[in-house]
């Protein structure tokens, strides 16, 4: 996965109406490239992939022994955050306010991240 | 304070975050826990933000009293931290017994932070018992 190819998809995601926020992280929770101007922030969001990630693998496998395909964390105005695992070493959160329709999000999500494994 | 019930905490905490969550995001949060912790020794003037190797070796032995001795050796890609005597041996013990993977303990606390402090990320590779103690080696990476 290289750096250009994730600043090409992280433009990519932006396009799409209501995302306000791309964050690409390590799986050890260390920001990659991220959208967002503010260090503290990125670093926070990075940890924070992280921990999703594998607490909602740890949840899926130990209840359904199953993986997780992506986590949604919803706001009650329907804006929120959209958090995967890319591959074994990265992982995508997506910060998307109330005007994102959800469907064409996930569906953006899901072609950039197939783009990105190839 | 009884130094078992110190090591029974840590115990807890390794265990506990592992039985929960994963030595992944356990070793996250646990950075997080270890900037806080290192914030909460200097505010009580144990630790400083710009300690050199020999400060945190003296300070992990003379005030913290955690070991009888240590010898941190670094090169390009890792840091070897040689613990002598280590006297939490209680909780160190218990968790190579039981194949706990280690994400929380004082010195990986102190250590990384005083290299995170110089710009550089360091983290635990590998945690051998030793005949002098304990030998924890830490791979590096700079940003």
């Amino acid at each position: 996965m290289s750096l250009e190819k994730v600043k090409e998809v992280s433009d990519e995601l932006m396009r799409v109406t209501g995302v306000r926020g791309v964050i690409f992280s390590s799986s050890d929770g260390l920001p990659l490239h991220t959208t967002i101007s503010d260090t503290e922030l990125e670093e926070k969001s990075s940890a924070l992939s992280a921990v999703l990630v594998e607490v909602c693998d740890r949840a899926l496998k130990e209840l359904m022994n199953k993986e997780h395909s992506w986590i949604g964390v919803y706001a009650p105005d329907s804006s929120g955050i959209i958090v995967l695992k890319v591959d074994e070493n990265s992982n995508l959160m997506v910060i998307f306010d109330k005007e994102a329709k959800l469907g064409v999000l996930l569906y953006t999500i899901r072609r950039i991240i197939n783009k990105l494994r190839t | 304070m009884n130094k078992v019930f110190v090591s029974a905490v840590l115990y807890g905490v390794n265990k506990g975050i592992n039985n929960l969550m994963s030595s992944k995001a356990g070793t996250v949060i646990c950075r997080y826990i270890s900037k806080e912790m290192f914030n909460f020794l200097m505010n009580r003037g144990v630790a400083s933000p710009d300690m050199k190797n020999k400060d945190l070796e003296e300070m992990l032995v003379n005030k913290l009293k955690l070991a009888k001795k240590i010898e941190i050796i670094e090169d390009d890609k890792n840091v070897i931290l040689k613990i002598y005597q280590p006297t939490l041996t209680d909780f160190l013990e218990e968790m190579m017994k039981n194949k706990v993977p280690l994400i929380l303990c004082p010195f990986l606390a102190t250590v990384t932070e005083v290299y995170r402090n110089r710009g550089v990320r360091i983290f635990l590779k590998d945690g051998n018992p030793t005949e002098y103690g304990i030998e924890l080696v830490f791979s590096k990476t700079r940003h």
